[in-house]
């Protein structure tokens, strides 16, 4: 039976999955959170946190994909959950953009004299100032 | 089938395929705000992690790799479940037989694995908390850090692990009740086949909480 023959959409979304097909995503699934736990014990500098994430990703995607059965659903539908996560990811993004621009390590200081002025020039200052 | 199946169609609804289709679209709405929900707080830790990337590392590691990981397989393991349960019940599907032992097995099955996930993260949270990690005046940072500065990044660490995992734990109440309701619904009925639509927004729920948590493993447990 074709997976999309019932619905008169032609998206049918109520049709089971094959056992076996279920059986070895689990088994993916279970392969990459053991590949994931594993590379923790590698030291692989700035990529462990592409890895894991990507590796995450992926595991999302098999969820989503085939116990969700995303894969066989309406566009409409995946339009919609997708959208979120992509929303998400704008958000994240002008956030670290925002932070990045406004971080006081990288904005030049301006008033640095002030700062690092001298006691007496300091205190010269602020009798003239009649403080 | 299509005479059982006309029996259970909803007054506002044409078709039972009408009907399957706007309660998974609404469903698949209501994970959106979910997505929204949660990404207020993954912002956050991804910007705190952005500035102190050293404390987010000592942190990381003072939990459990090893816990967390055999969460992820308890949680994989009841998504699973929770699938075949979709192919058992769909009304189309192709086995006719009885499919009340085997549905309402699988769902005990998964409500208990989610109560063993529960178990272990309460666990962990009771150590953290013996440990002195839990946020507030309570925190210890002395044999974390000697640098105070430091200090309160890690502990910022930990307010987003407690927030975050916190979160998904009560999602996870939510998710226990609704499939263990479901496993009870489904062994008084008698067409279980009629709980199909519920029990395939519900699987779809208890999917995206593990979604969730398979992002949540990594950024905690794996910053090393």
């Amino acid at each position: 039976m074709s997976a999309h023959e019932n619905s008169p959409e032609g998206y049918d979304f109520a049709h089971p999955l094959p056992l076996p097909l279920l059986f070895g995503v689990f088994l993916i699934l279970v392969l990459l959170t053991i590949i994931t736990v594993a590379q923790a014990s590698f030291d692989l500098g700035s990529f462990d946190v592409l890895i894991v994430m990507a590796i995450a990703t992926i595991k999302g995607l098999l969820v989503a994909a085939f116990f969700m059965h995303l894969a066989f659903d309406k566009p409409f539908n995946i339009l919609c959950f997708v959208s979120s996560f992509v929303f998400v990811g704008l958000f994240i993004m002008f956030t670290l953009f925002d932070n990045r621009a406004t971080n006081q390590d990288d904005i030049p200081v301006m008033d640095d004299a002030v700062v690092t002025a001298p006691a007496e020039t300091t205190s010269a200052a602020m009798t003239t100032a009649g403080t | 089938m299509a005479n059982e199946m006309s029996s259970e169609i909803a007054i506002p609804y044409d078709s039972a395929d009408q009907q399957r289709s706007a309660a998974t679209f609404g469903m698949w709405v209501f994970l959106a705000t979910e997505v929204l929900f949660f990404g207020g707080l993954f912002v956050g830790y991804v910007v705190y992690r952005y500035e102190y990337p050293e404390a987010f590392r000592t942190g990381s590691a003072e939990l459990n790799l090893w816990s967390g990981g055999a969460m992820t397989l308890l949680l994989l393991l009841g998504s699973m479940l929770v699938a075949v349960v979709d192919h058992l019940i769909a009304p189309s599907a192709d086995n006719r037989s009885s499919l009340r032992g085997p549905v309402v097995r699988r769902l005990v099955a998964t409500t208990v694995l989610g109560i063993a996930f529960l178990a272990l993260e309460f666990h962990e949270y009771h150590q953290l908390i013996q440990d002195g990690r839990f946020p507030g005046h309570a925190f210890r940072l002395s044999d974390v850090s000697s640098d105070p500065l430091d200090g309160r990044s890690v502990e910022m660490f930990f307010t987003l692990f407690f927030c975050m995992t916190g979160l998904h734990a009560f999602h996870m109440c939510l998710g226990i009740l609704l499939v263990g309701g479901m496993a009870v619904a489904i062994g008084r009925s008698e067409q279980p086949r009629s709980l199909a639509n519920p029990m395939s927004v519900i699987g779809l729920y208890w999917h995206f909480v593990d979604i969730i948590w398979v992002f949540l493993y990594p950024l905690f447990y794996l910053v090393r």
